[in-house]
């Protein structure tokens, strides 16, 4: 796994790597495979090292997202930065996921949120 | 020539009234000769064949041509619109531009179309001024506390104004850390689909963020236009006052 990861007040913060995550057809399986291992059940997906987030970006977190709450993760993006929100916005319709600005806010909140 | 009734009913009006076959003048008021400084029609018509030739344009902004780009006469343009508002920018005789709402109708003698037309321009200026000033006016982020800040809409949201707000507003939370966002519509008096799709937008925008956002100062005809028009604000919370926005975001702020 490229993408580096942490664990921070019980919550796995996994700082995802842009090819990763569209090159790696097992990136999922193998971010619930890091959870499951460390016992935990709060994830945050961190796109903050993204160039820009796109909307295949999205669809792909969405995925994820899906495969983890299916497996009784619960998760929230954070870091996605102003202007591919503001571009985002355009072709996306619904944001099917939690989202935050930075990991700390996303650690602190994703207990309450989920 | 002793002016008939008509004429003289025409010059009491308050607005440009002007008949033409669609290219050349036939029939002025008084209004019409006071804002071009002429003393009659014919000294007029021998510097110019249409009022359509005093037509000015200025950038970003529509105004009436004397022929559009699909080839179409502004007279035909007016009459076979009326349900738009066709505005038409002239200089007066002293250089001062004018803003004027153009309508008009054909004149139909025993329902015989006689390839005349009356057009009525009404001088709209100073509501134009003041409508632009309010384009102009940025709308201000009001940070209420720590966690809230507060955008009061006033004036038109239009899609350039809407997406100069989300940027403003999206800095303001990045910079800020803020949680809570209350846009305050009370300024605003009607919603029309385009107006909530601009909300809806800032409000998936500010979600994304990680900021709440709490639109309040609903009216009953606000209320009642977004049921009537089938917007879907289940996303975000509306409270009818800005008070009850604010009760709302300190308790949501203060539980976490």
């Amino acid at each position: 796994m490229i993408s580096t990861n942490s664990i921070s007040n019980g919550v796995l913060v996994v700082n995802i790597d842009e090819d990763e995550l569209h090159s790696d057809e097992n990136f999922a399986i193998e971010c619930l495979k890091l959870i499951t291992k460390h016992s935990l059940y709060y994830m945050v997906l961190n796109v903050d090292k993204f160039k820009t987030v796109q909307k295949d970006d999205i669809l792909k977190l969405e995925k994820l997202i899906k495969l983890l709450s299916v497996n009784n993760i619960k998760s929230m993006v954070c870091g996605i930065d102003l202007n591919s929100i503001l571009v985002l916005l355009h072709f996306v319709e619904n944001f099917n996921f939690n989202s935050t600005l930075d990991v700390q806010r996303a650690v602190d909140e994703i207990k309450n949120k989920n | 020539m002793a002016k008939n009734r008509t004429a003289h009913i025409l010059d009491s009006l308050p607005n440009i009234v002007i008949v033409t076959d669609g290219t050349h003048l036939l029939e002025v008021n008084k209004l019409f000769l006071d804002f071009f400084d002429y003393k009659t029609m014919d000294e007029f018509t021998r510097d110019y064949d249409c009022v359509c030739d005093h037509f000015l344009q200025e950038r970003d902004r529509s105004y009436l041509e004397k022929v559009d780009s699909n080839g179409t006469k502004w007279s035909d343009k007016v009459i076979n619109h009326p349900d738009s508002l066709h505005k038409a920018l002239i200089k007066d005789s002293n250089g001062v531009e004018h803003i004027f709402k153009v309508t008009g109708n054909k004149i139909l003698i025993d329902g015989v179309d006689i390839n005349e037309e009356v057009m009525v321009f009404e001088d709209i200026t100073s509501f134009e001024n003041q409508a632009m000033m309010l384009e102009d006016i940025e709308i201000p982020l009001l940070d209420i506390s720590d966690e809230v800040f507060m955008i009061p809409i006033i004036g038109l949201i239009d899609s350039v104004r809407s997406q100069k707000l989300m940027t403003n507003i999206l800095n303001h939370i990045k910079d800020n850390e803020k949680r809570t966002a209350l846009v305050d519509v009370a300024g605003i008096a009607t919603i029309d689909s385009a107006v909530a799709a601009h909300l809806i937008k800032i409000s998936k925008a500010t979600n994304l963020m990680g900021c709440e956002t709490i639109i309040s100062g609903i009216s009953p005809e606000i209320a009642q236009t977004i049921v009537n028009l089938g917007i879907d604000i289940e996303r975000f919370k509306t409270t009818a006052t800005l008070k009850d926005a604010l009760n709302y975001a300190y308790k949501v702020n203060s539980e976490s």
